[in-house]
């Protein structure tokens, strides 16, 4: 078992990849009750065309079917996981984003029995025509909940304005009609191909101890069967630098929302410098437009935006995008002030430099925190992102970051990337 | 153990090593009332934003970003009869960020923003009061947007017809608010400051000494200790139901229950495994038998509140199965009354329910606020003694509680085509 100390941490990661492939971290917190397990899949609803594992013909499925069979991996022949994972007083729960599923529980006892649930449960599929038309209900009310939650319809579509006819544009959940599709077999096929060992990891976080319990997963791995491992075949979209640049949607809302979707394409580095892009790109935008920024308080002033405003940045497989929010009674002042910032973001930046050893400060601070919870910890750990290097090195990275480094990623990002607005506004 | 600082002030300190972080509350407790709920709100809003050193949103956030991003917030809340208004900072520990010593600077930034408001001629600055007034209004008018929170405030409005205090939102009363004026809230600001008990929760790795240490030049008075009777016993009323139409996909069926139990009292944990059994977990009935068996929704819960003695129940569906949710629900209760429930089920919903409760032990903000509360009731429970006490409830005991469960209210959010 590798072991790696983090001292500005105080954290000591343990990882382990199995003969099967499965990547296992480990990480024990003193003091803490509970264990977070989170055992994630790389397949997410982008993922809709492939070769399958053993195949020759590439296949392509219904949009939805990650996040259908996300739900459906909790019913077997004659239980339901939840159930099992409760009688250890374990809580379970899933999640499906654009290229990943994950599978978590947490429990303050029973730690083997629970994370023996978690792998069994995640290994082995069952579905028939009956269980499977049962979930198109379920997952029916769940895509109408959404359909009626401005802030979602605002987020998704704003993801499909800047990747139109890509499966990004796809819902994660689907359609119904294109839930409707889905059958037995086309789950038994994408839980084949994306959920072999080599395809997943196992993050555990809080009581533990790390060689006992590497040693239970071993045991529960060593007594299954897989296939050998082979490489994931995805069939990805060509390259389409179109985007749709702009777009309103008419619903009931109180006041009108906006999302400005900002597309990066540039290419990005990879290992640790993808990383530092990551952070430098963060630290320039709350340069711009944190709270710390003298155009936040000009435009909050002048009421163009409120405290609804926020911005995320978003990095994936594949794709890299700034996504900016808020709530506007003038939905084009909002626009046009927003636009102008970025148009203008060198010369803004370029007197940004006394305030940025307080954001570097925040950035490290607010990393720090998220070390305090065990979800945030296991969820937001990817292995594959930024090759060797992980939320680990956060802290790391943005102690070593200059003004110059945000600078020259803000132009790299900026200069080639695409703008397109969403508009959600109610029809009188 | 409490220190009292002066009479009606508290101090409750936490040492633990487990967080990267220091967390401090600073909480002003009075019993409540409908307007003062929302004089509190108005107040969160505008003392979040500014205060007379850090007059506006960029200077206060670079302080506190040159805190390493140390949070501040301040926000309103309800424990059965009692209010407060809750000032809260949360610093990294000073050896994360080598050996800078942040709580000193944070106790003074709290002093500073609480009892230096920025102000004028003994009122709120005005243009910053109006900004932060017409900000909250926005605010509660585009919460409508979320028909979950839209449906549960409706359905409070229903049950809670003859107490405005517990049908008001905790986000305000838009009316109330948009009568509030710089000037008056300033007075009432200085009377709250003045006269409510005082609650200091510090939680990570200090000691008592060195907040009170930190706390000296703060000079806290002493104060009249208010009554602090936190439970509420609704009257019994005649049942209520109320349909709405809005152009929506997803419909939302929301019920009130009285179930007479309250916080700590002898049935409380009784009525905590029954929650959990009929809607409070997702092995709970509801969630079986709504979404499992039926596939008629996508979440159907039920919550229990012990300073009201109220059961709500909350699920989406679509807006033809009204009357088939409403009979499945009602069958879930008369299952549980009839102790029509397995012994496997039952202890998953007692492991799920000490799974929640010692998981807390594991969220510095659960602990804050567990102390915060103990502090008010004059009592406390300990994590182990609490699952001592579930332990020992009996199946028959979760019959005899669904009993006692009865229907006030019905609010139907019904879709409707949009035109």
């Amino acid at each position: 078992m590798k072991q790696r100390h983090y001292s500005d941490l105080g954290e000591t990661l343990y990882s382990e990849t199995l003969d099967n492939g499965l990547r296992v971290y480990l990480l024990s917190k003193a003091g803490f009750h509970k264990t977070y397990a989170v055992m994630t899949t790389d397949y997410g609803s982008i993922d809709q065309s492939f070769v399958p594992l053993n195949g020759t013909e590439p296949v392509t499925q219904p949009a939805g079917i990650a996040h259908f069979l996300e739900h459906k991996m909790f019913e077997k022949a004659d239980h339901d996981a939840f159930d099992t994972f409760a009688h250890f007083g374990g809580s379970s729960n899933a999640f499906t984003s654009f290229t990943h599923t994950s599978y978590l529980f947490s429990a303050t006892h029973h730690l083997k029995e629970n994370l023996e649930t978690l792998l069994d449960f995640v290994q082995d599929p069952y579905f028939t025509d009956k269980t499977v038309n049962k979930e198109k209900g379920i997952i029916g009310q769940e895509i109408q909940m959404y359909e009626d939650d401005p802030n979602s319809r605002a987020y998704f579509g704003t993801i499909a304005n800047l990747y139109p006819n890509q499966p990004l544009a796809d819902d994660i959940a689907g359609t119904i009609e294109s839930i409707a599709k889905i059958t037995p077999d086309d789950l038994y096929l994408a839980h084949q191909t994306f959920y072999h060992p080599s395809n997943m990891s196992l993050f555990v976080v809080g009581r533990l101890e790390p060689s006992e319990t590497l040693a239970w997963i071993k045991s529960n791995q060593t007594a299954k069967q897989f296939a050998e491992p082979a490489p994931i075949r995805r069939i990805l979209p060509p390259f389409s630098d179109q985007i749709i640049e702009h777009k309103q949607l008419v619903m009931p809302v109180e006041r009108p929302k906006v999302t400005i979707g900002i597309r990066g394409m540039d290419k990005l580095p990879v290992g640790i410098e993808r990383l530092k892009y990551e952070d430098a790109l963060s630290l320039g935008f709350t340069l711009l437009l944190g709270e710390t920024a003298p155009d936040f308080l000009s435009l909050y002033d002048q009421g163009i935006i409120d405290d609804s405003f926020g911005y995320n940045i978003e990095l994936q497989r594949g794709a890299h995008h700034v996504i900016m929010a808020g709530e506007a009674d003038d939905p084009a002042a909002f626009e046009n002030a927003l636009s102008d910032i970025l148009q203008h973001a060198d010369d803004k930046l370029a007197a940004a430099g006394d305030r940025f050893e307080a954001v570097q400060r925040e950035a490290i601070g607010s990393t720090l925190s998220s070390f305090n919870s065990l979800e945030a910890i296991a969820n937001q750990f990817d292995d594959r992102l930024y090759g060797e290097a992980n939320l680990f090195d956060e802290v790391g990275v943005v102690k070593a970051l200059t003004m110059s480094d945000v600078i020259s990623t803000m132009q790299q990002f900026i200069r080639t990337a695409s703008i397109s607005v969403q508009e959600i506004v109610s029809g009188h | 153990m409490p220190k009292q600082l002066a009479k009606g002030v508290w101090l409750n300190v936490i040492p633990t090593t487990q967080f990267k972080t220091i967390s401090m509350t600073v909480d002003f407790i009075a019993p409540g009332n409908v307007r003062e709920l929302s004089n509190r709100i108005l107040l969160a809003q505008l003392l979040e934003t500014s205060s007379a050193d850090y007059p506006t949103q960029t200077s206060l956030a670079q302080k506190l970003s040159m805190m390493y991003g140390a949070s501040y917030g301040v926000n309103v809340f309800r424990y059965g009869l009692q209010e407060g208004l809750r000032f809260s900072s949360t610093i990294i520990n000073d050896h994360f960020i080598g050996g800078e010593s942040l709580l000193n600077e944070m106790v003074n930034f709290l002093h500073s923003v609480i009892y230096r408001p920025l102000i004028n001629d003994d009122a709120f600055e005005t243009v910053t009061f109006a900004r932060q007034k017409q900000n909250l209004l926005a605010y509660l008018k585009s919460l409508n947007d979320d028909k979950q929170y839209y449906a549960e405030q409706q359905l409070s409005q229903l049950y809670f017809k003859n107490e405005p205090f517990f049908a008001t939102s905790l986000y305000g009363d838009a009316e109330t608010i948009n009568g509030i004026t710089a000037h008056d809230l300033y007075a009432i600001y200085q009377h709250l400051l003045a006269t409510n008990q005082v609650q200091i929760t510090v939680a990570g790795d200090v000691s008592e000494a060195d907040l009170v240490a930190a706390l000296t030049n703060w000079q806290l008075k002493d104060r009249q200790i208010q009554t602090s009777e936190l439970i509420y016993r609704r009257p019994e009323t005649e049942i209520v139901s109320k349909t709405e139409g809005q152009p929506l996909q997803q419909s939302k069926l929301n019920m009130a229950y009285k179930l007479p139990v309250y916080y700590r009292d002898a049935d409380f944990y009784k009525a905590l495994v029954f929650n959990g059994l009929f809607g409070g977990t997702p092995i709970s009935m509801l969630f079986k038998n709504v979404r499992e068996k039926n596939s008629l929704a996508y979440y159907a819960s039920s919550r229990f509140d012990g300073f009201t003695g109220t059961l709500l129940v909350q699920t989406g569906i679509d807006q033809s199965n009204e009357a088939a949710v409403k009979t499945i629900i009602a069958q879930q209760l008369d299952t549980i009354a009839n102790g029509q429930f397995s012994d496997e089920v039952f202890n998953q919903v007692v492991a799920s329910l000490i799974n929640g409760r010692e998981s807390r032990l594991d969220s510095q903000r659960a602990l804050v606020n567990q102390v915060m509360l103990d502090q008010l009731l004059h009592s406390s429970v300990s994590a182990t003694e609490w699952v001592k006490r579930i332990k020992q409830v009996t199946k028959e005991d979760v019959a005899m509680i669904a009993k006692q469960v009865h229907l006030q209210a019905t609010y139907f959010l019904k879709g409707e085509d949009a035109k």
